[in-house]
């Protein structure tokens, strides 16, 4: 009896020790940025004095602010399209066997086989040449990476969002055939309902993703569409490194992803980890 | 339940495609990264050549040059708004992503009127094609001769006729160092830098002072291969002993030459000899610049405009030991008998997509003027390109004469379109032994190691050379 | 034994669905009815449009610039550059005297290595992060929520926290090693030579770990207790019951894991490039570094095009090599 008792406080005891661990860098960061630059280049930190003020000056040493905004209006409506056309094929694959749907399945895992840098170039130089030849201008605009930042991360809602729809009942849809709906109607009013927190659960998934992404935006961006990942780097680029600031930068721009994570854990969880219950 | 989750699932939709919407129809112009632009008062004494130009904008790229970058380049050019009416946006590009950022303006077409670009990178933009041959503009402010043969080569590019980029401001690199750990390590500022030789024996006398004041102080330090001038630094020990980074006729790289690895191995000897800090290469040059005047350093090289932040009292990177005991010294002679060293600087290029070019050439007009040079480049501690300003100004006190001096013997790179590449290929390079010298690089640091990295340097440089339009 | 439905981990590619039968009763065939593959066709086209517009043209138009001379003199020609045949394959994959075979071999080797120790990384401390997790103790849910909070933390976020952990004079990591628990004597150097690699390795398995806990976990936790019990009255010990109860139930998430997680670190770009610049150095230099740097500050983009082509064809490869092994996996999954 004892020995279990004590194996499993040992347990318990190692459990959070791993938890700390894996923690520790993030604290880390938290407490770097309340520090003055003069404490992190010096590496003395002090512990009970935090200062906001590298919370306060990031905004005017580098134009955050620019950056911020344009991470969340790109990001979310990129998730927003990408959900919305997620919600449409994913609810084809997972209902109907229609003929090519393996085709299309495969081909939409196929895309992410593809590494960024071949289509990047090309995707540069058509920019270029709509700009040059029609009066569509995408390179460096907001609408231009909602564009290419929906078309990449659709396919990882695809699926995120197949799973939801495989969860509820065909049932559903076959009863209000029955009583008249169209298959769209039936999709629109009992399916798309039923799956809101689902909805809600790829969006923030496509979201999580997109606010990562680098690559891209380095390459199709110059001034006015940059977002947060290229934006952060001039805390150090530029005539002052500003190294307190750039914790408080990492700290605010990780923020609205724990935030938006941790309010629909529930589902992003049982969306993300959907093939390894029991259907 | 769920319907409340539809229905505020709607409400967000309709939110972000109103702000998606909002963010494509034209509001992009007003994200420019600066705070205030110009005023566009126009004051009743306009001339009536500057009121054809009232109310246009022109928009002027400038990279990190000095503190604050924006905001000194503003206050220079008020005069000039209020006088002509053109309202200049000011738009800062760091020195890291400036390159790639030109590139793409030239090629898309979508960008500023007017840009800063390296003087070594003018050939490669040149060569691009998307900027402006300002050739026939030139007489304006006075041609070629206004401006000393070398600076005015950075303007040209080999093999291709025209004038591509106007000089803005020029500067040369020197010997930084603290007078007061010289003094302690018993060593004769006016001869601790003549030739390589005393170089080195002053730094194995620093050696021994091992702070200052409380603070740790490491004889020499150089930033490694995350700098962007990096090459800058290596290369003056290169042609002390008479090497070269490509042959005469550009058409080969001779970087490995004998002489040229006498010359590197010359700078990487310090390292193991404990005369470098090798915590320095994991920084980039601004941060090691940092380094020095937070007083970390004895010896460093650097160029003019560090010199003049001393006196501003907003840089608070000083510490104030370093802020008083800081004196310069011209790049110390090869056994050739010459001080070689780098001389940079910018100028200034106008984009062939710009449609408002006579406006932008105004600005240009205006920065060359002789009493602008010489304000602006005060400002920032560079030099003023202009051959008479850069005079005046090197003949004002000691030190700025040792960077007069250092500008007229200095050297810079061939003209070449494929030179920001080779130097790329050089800075890897050069980095690679930095790192093996320090000890960090995984292998063995000897002469062979140099010899080798500098060889696929050669064959690098030698592949980009071969680069052709066919 | 108990069905497992179809697994789906949604970060990646997935194993080709079909929609989910019931079991066992005989439904009436639906059957390939025109109109309903019509509203089927309606459902996925703008997907379709999106992925064939930004995605496979480009794609295409790629792999053609990979045939092209492309580079700083011919670059204003964009698409109508000439056209240089295999030169660029050859160059990277047989041209000893060319630099970039040795840059594009370096970073393939670098990649490798970077792949097999992070994804070895992140697999086994996931699993056993999740055997921890799969018990009861005080706090479990909390604490389950809280390991996932890596995940989150963005990329460049993660890059640029660690780069500055590991500086090796002032950096918490030396700070620890040296200072607090004198585990070592001389404060080693991260962000250079060799042990760069290790710089990039190390936050990328602190990131990678929480997802494959997670999908981990779950699967742990749809393991019937039952079968535990059974055995352990037949006196299998608790090792004997892992490696023959639980592993071979978890092998279709390990397996997918494998895959996806195989694929992300050979792309992986974000936190080399930002955490050791555009030229990570010969250690960490991985293979999309390289080719986003020779493309874009060499301006080399012909052999950028073709060296992607190449990874890609890699990658492709490791796909049918997993099928191979895997596909018992798959089928097991009706």
């Amino acid at each position: 009896m004892t020995r279990r008792r004590a194996t499993n406080w040992g347990l318990n005891a190692l459990t959070y020790l791993v938890l700390i661990v894996m923690l520790a860098p993030i604290g880390w960061l938290i407490l770097s940025s309340l520090q003055t630059n003069g404490a992190l280049s010096s590496g003395e930190y002090d512990v009970f004095s935090p200062t906001f003020e590298a919370f306060s000056g990031m905004w005017k040493s580098v134009d955050f602010g620019h950056y911020f905004a344009n991470s969340l209006i790109i990001c979310g409506a990129a998730a927003l399209f990408a959900t919305l056309f997620a919600a449409s094929a994913g609810y084809a694959l997972a209902r109907f066997r229609f003929r090519g749907h393996r085709a299309y399945s495969l081909t939409v895992i196929g895309t992410q086989l593809i590494p960024g840098s071949l289509f990047l170039l090309p995707l540069f130089i058509g920019f270029i040449w709509l700009r040059q030849n029609t009066p569509i201008s995408l390179y460096d605009t907001r609408i231009g990476m909602i564009l290419v930042y929906t078309a990449f991360f659709t396919p990882v809602a695809i699926y995120f969002m197949r799973s939801f729809f495989q969860a509820i009942p065909r049932d559903l849809e076959d009863a209000a055939m029955v009583d008249g709906c169209s298959r769209f109607g039936a999709f629109v009013r009992i399916v798309l309902p039923n799956a809101a927190p689902g909805l809600v659960a790829t969006f923030i998934y496509a979201f999580l993703f997109a606010w990562d992404e680098l690559l891209f935006v380095q390459a199709l961006t110059e001034s006015r569409a940059e977002t947060i990942p290229i934006g952060i780097h001039n805390f150090i680029a530029g005539y002052a490194q500003e190294y307190a600031q750039l914790m408080a930068a990492g700290v605010v721009s990780t923020v609205p992803v724990i935030v938006a994570f941790y309010a629909t854990q529930r589902w992003l969880v049982r969306g993300m980890t959907a093939g390894a219950v029991k259907g | 339940m769920r319907r409340s989750v539809a229905l505020a699932l709607t409400a967000i939709a309709a939110v972000l495609v109103a702000l998606a919407l909002g963010a494509c129809g034209g509001s992009d112009d007003d994200n420019s990264s600066t705070g205030s632009t110009g005023e566009s008062a126009s004051t009743g004494s306009a001339t009536s050549e500057a009121k054809s130009f009232e109310g246009q904008k022109v928009t002027f790229w400038i990279m990190n040059n000095g503190p604050h970058p924006v905001e000194d380049t503003e206050k220079i050019l008020e005069p000039f708004e209020q006088e002509t009416g053109i309202d200049v946006d000011v738009q800062l590009v760091g020195w890291d992503v400036q390159f790639d950022r030109i590139r793409n303006a030239a090629v898309s077409g979508e960008g500023p009127d007017v840009t800063q670009a390296g003087t070594t990178q003018v050939p490669f933009f040149a060569a691009l094609g998307g900027f402006e041959d300002l050739s026939s503009r030139v007489e304006d402010i006075g041609g070629e001769s206004a401006y000393a043969p070398g600076i005015w080569g950075t303007s040209q590019v080999a093999g291709q006729d025209g004038v591509w980029g106007i000089p803005w401001f020029t500067e040369a690199r020197t010997i930084y160092y603290r007078s007061d750990a010289l003094e302690e390590a018993g060593v004769d500022p006016a001869t601790a830098f003549t030739d390589l030789e005393s170089m080195r024996a002053t730094l194995e006398a620093l050696k021994d002072v091992k702070e200052i004041g409380g603070k740790k102080i490491m004889p020499f330090g150089m930033p490694g291969k995350k700098a962007f001038d990096l090459v800058h630094n290596v290369m003056p020990f290169v042609w002390d002993e008479g090497g070269q980074e490509l042959t005469d006729d550009n058409t080969k790289s001779a970087i490995n030459s004998p002489e040229a690895v006498r010359g590197v191995k010359y700078i990487a000897d310090l390292f193991p000899e404990g005369l470098a800090d090798p915590s320095m290469l994991e920084r980039d040059g601004t941060q090691v610049e940092n380094q020095f005047k937070g007083g970390r350093l004895a010896v460093w090289i650097g160029g003019p405009w560090v010199l003049s932040s001393i006196d501003r009292e907003d840089d608070t990177n000083w510490s104030d030991a370093a802020r008083e005991n800081t004196g310069v010294a011209p790049m110390p002679k090869g056994p050739t008998g010459e001080a070689n060293t780098f001389v940079g600087g910018s100028n200034l290029m106008m984009f062939k997509s710009s449609d408002v070019k006579d406006a932008a050439w105004e600005l240009i007009k205006y920065l060359s003027q002789d009493d602008v040079q010489t304000e602006y480049a005060e400002l920032l501690g560079m030099f003023p390109a202009r051959l008479q300003p850069q005079e005046a100004l090197g003949q004002q006190n000691e030190d700025l004469a040792a960077f007069y001096e250092a500008i007229q013997t200095g050297r810079s790179y061939a003209p070449i379109p494929q030179w920001g590449q080779i130097e790329n290929a050089y800075k890897t390079r050069f980095g690679n032994i930095l790192d093996a010298a320090a000890g960090l690089g995984g292998e063995k640091y000897s002469e062979a190691v140099i010899q080798s990295q500098l060889d696929e340097a050669a064959k690098e440089a030698d592949a980009l050379l071969a680069q052709s339009a066919g | 034994m108990a069905s497992i439905d179809t697994v789906t981990t949604s970060s990646g590619p997935a194993v080709p669905p079909d929609p989910p039968a019931q079991a066992g009763r005989a439904r009436p065939r639906r059957g390939h009815g025109w109109r309903r593959d019509r509203f089927a066709y309606a459902l996925i086209a703008p997907a379709v449009l999106f992925m064939v517009a930004i995605h496979l043209l480009p794609t295409l138009g790629g792999g053609v610039l990979a045939f092209k001379n492309l580079n700083t003199f011919t670059f204003s020609q964009l698409f109508g550059a000439p056209w240089a045949g295999l030169r660029n394959f050859e160059a990277i994959l047989f041209d000893d005297a060319n630099p970039l075979h040795n840059g594009f071999l370096n970073a393939a080797g670098n990649t490798a290595v970077y792949t097999v120790v992070t994804v070895a990384g992140v697999l086994i401390g996931g699993l056993l992060i999740a055997l921890l997790l799969n018990r009861e103790f005080p706090g479990q849910r909390i604490v389950r929520t809280l390991m996932l909070a890596p995940w989150v933390v963005p990329s460049f976020v993660v890059a640029v926290l660690w780069g500055f952990m590991w500086q090796s004079d002032v950096g918490i990591v030396n700070k620890v090693l040296v200072d607090y628990t004198g585990l070592l004597d001389d404060r080693p150097v991260w962000l250079l030579g060799p042990n760069s690699l290790w710089a990039i390795i190390i936050p990328s398995i602190w990131r990678g770990l929480p997802f494959c806990m997670l999908i981990f976990l779950a699967g742990l936790q749809a393991v019937p207790k039952e079968l535990h019990e059974a055995a352990a009255i037949d006196g299998a010990g608790p090792i004997r019951r892992f490696f023959y109860i639980t592993l071979p139930l978890l092998r279709p998430l390990i397996a997918v894991q494998l895959l996806i997680q195989v694929i992300y670190a050979a792309y992986q770009f974000t936190i080399p490039w930002i955490m050791l610049g555009t030229n990570p150095g010969e250690h960490a230099d991985l293979l999309m570094t390289l080719i986003v740097r020779q493309s874009f500050s060499n301006n080399l983009f012909g052999f950028g095009a073709a060296a992607s082509v190449i990874v890609m064809l890699a990658m492709s490869l490791w796909v049918v090599v997993w099928l191979a092994a895997f596909r018992r996996d798959l089928e097991t999954q009706r």
